[in-house]
């Protein structure tokens, strides 16, 4: 059964080490060039920084706001290295994109304390969409150092009253120590999760409101998601690979407590 | 692109296999180059470096236990031996078929230590384990190889253990490496990929105290790892994102919400950086 080259290669990259992505990505890339636009707009990389020529304030790069080898500036809407037919947004998306980078912006410093955010919008036949990214690094000097970058894809059709919209969020969290107790410890990956919701549209400004509380419910969600992941599932599994107590002890406890369970049942 | 560069490139995944996945892995590879039998052909080492790496096991017909392959007991080409079936044998790496499989006589008796890893590996790794004592060829050296596999793809992760010491039988050291590697991929991708190198010693006198010495050095690093999941998660993960805001309510999300920024500058309940 030869399965698709894209599909192959997209299950691929959920198999190899996330923190490599990129780098996985390039070498399906050389293998298949084909393959390369599909790939580069259906799979999440890490974040990147660049800074804006024009306001000198940092914005975050991705697969949405590229065209070729240039990268558009939420804060300028300019484009670098410049180019003089550069795709833009609409005016009408353009002003709802400003409100959005500045409504993220408090989000951001509310829930991140620091990081960056960036949105970027496009127009749909029947609505809109865009992304919202957030990234924060963190160097302090505790127990390791963590990544974490948002990336939410969003779309809303406007239908009547209200507009559908579609959400598909990714959060890419990356924790590594290295100590001699410890040896180096390196723990990363994404998870993905997707949500719909019809909600009504006052005006232009009202997309911003509902994405928000979208965006805001979701990080929530699988923020508790990733603790448990990465901080509870792996380390059951782990538990798993070489449990600390004998297990000669652990089948005997077991043992006993399922003949007291027996006692007492017999005792009904 | 030349086909060597094509080779290194689909050795690299091969190489990056998730505990488990290897199968998988190969069949994508296969499907990515459409069956080119020039890059797939040519896969043949970096088969050889995972099985040889991750402590790839093989069955010898009519064997109950499971024997590791490893360098440590490797006898050049796609030959291995281990002494407690008293055999030795050939692999095919792509296909882990074994063939020729022969007598073999080991120069230094490990039966003792060979009991005593068994009886540990028993009490601490549950099935499906593994287990080896290979006689090195420094004649004082024995290698101790143990592997953890736990496969739930149904339940989408897969993990394993390896640990490979060398006990120096002559000066009482032993020295080795712990390597943890986990998958977890429901809805995303997740991998922990976790080594130390240890080291300590053991009463040369008595070769008990080999596993007694291992036994402590694996618990301690485990205890370890295990303190490490809480203090990532107490420290480098709350201070990524807030559970809430410091207003400890969700956000007053619409045209309000410039106001948050208008009770900072007026408030100052939150000191500028």
């Amino acid at each position: 059964m030869a399965a698709d080259p894209f599909d192959a290669a997209l299950d691929l990259l959920r198999r190899l080490n996330p923190k490599d992505i990129s780098q996985n990505l390039t070498s399906i890339c050389s293998l298949v060039p084909d393959l390369t636009e599909d790939l580069l707009s259906s799979v999440d990389q890490p974040l990147q920084v660049k800074r804006c020529r024009v306001t000198g304030k940092d914005y975050l790069t991705c697969d949405y706001n590229r065209d070729g080898d240039s990268f558009r500036s939420p804060w300028s809407n300019e484009y670098d290295p410049p180019l003089a037919d550069g795709t833009v947004p609409s005016d009408a998306i353009r002003k709802l994109e400003i409100t959005a980078n500045d409504a993220f912006d408090i989000y951001r410093d509310l829930y991140y304390e620091g990081g960056l955010s960036s949105v970027y919008m496009w127009e749909l036949d029947d609505g809109l969409a865009g992304v919202v990214l957030l990234k924060k690094a963190s160097t302090e000097s505790f127990n390791g150092q963590g990544d974490w970058d948002s990336i939410h894809v969003f779309e809303a059709q406007v239908r009547g009253r209200n507009a559908h919209y579609k959400l598909t969020s990714t959060i890419i969290l990356n924790v590594i120590t290295s100590k001699a107790s410890l040896g180096t410890f390196d723990l990363g990956g994404n998870l993905t999760r997707q949500v719909e919701r019809d909600i009504l549209v006052e005006d232009e400004t009202s997309h911003v409101a509902n994405i928000g509380k979208m965006v805001e419910d979701i990080e929530s969600k699988m923020r508790n998601q990733l603790q448990e992941v990465y901080f509870g599932k792996t380390k059951d599994i782990v538990s798993d690979l070489r449990s600390i107590s004998t297990l000669s002890t652990a089948r005997e406890e077991k043992k006993l407590q399922s003949e007291v369970v027996q006692n007492l049942e017999g005792r009904e | 692109m030349s086909v060597d560069a094509k080779i290194k490139a689909a050795s690299g995944f091969l190489d990056d296999a998730p505990p488990g996945e290897v199968k998988e892995v190969y069949q994508d590879i296969k499907s990515i180059v459409e069956e080119d039998s020039d890059i797939i052909d040519g896969l043949e080492s970096a088969f050889e470096k995972y099985n040889l790496s991750q402590f790839v096991t093989v069955k010898l017909p009519g064997a109950a236990k499971a024997v590791i392959v490893s360098k440590y007991n490797n006898l050049g080409s796609d030959r291995f031996y281990d002494p407690e079936l008293g055999k030795s044998f050939s692999v095919d790496h792509r296909s882990l078929k074994v063939s020729d499989v022969d007598e073999y006589d080991s120069a230094v008796d490990v039966s003792s230590i060979t009991g005593d890893v068994k009886h540990y590996v028993l009490e601490h790794y549950p099935d499906p384990s593994s287990y080896g004592v290979f006689p090195q060829s420094s004649e004082d050296d024995i290698a101790i190889v143990i592997l953890g596999n736990k496969y739930s793809p149904s339940n989408f992760w897969n993990g394993r253990w390896r640990s490979s010491y060398i006990a120096d039988l002559a000066s009482g050291s032993l020295t080795g490496t712990i390597a943890i590697d986990v998958h977890y991929y429901e809805d995303g991708n997740v991998r922990l990929k976790a080594t130390k190198q240890v080291e300590s010693d053991f009463e040369t006198a008595q070769t008990s105290s080999i596993i007694k010495s291992i036994a402590a050095l694996e618990r301690s690093y485990q205890e370890e790892l295990n303190r490490e999941f809480g203090g990532l998660s107490d420290g480098a993960f709350k201070s990524l994102r807030r559970q809430l805001p410091v207003t400890r309510s969700k956000i007053e999300w619409g045209k309000a919400i410039g106001a948050y920024r208008l009770g900072q500058d007026i408030g100052g309940g939150r000191s500028a950086k």
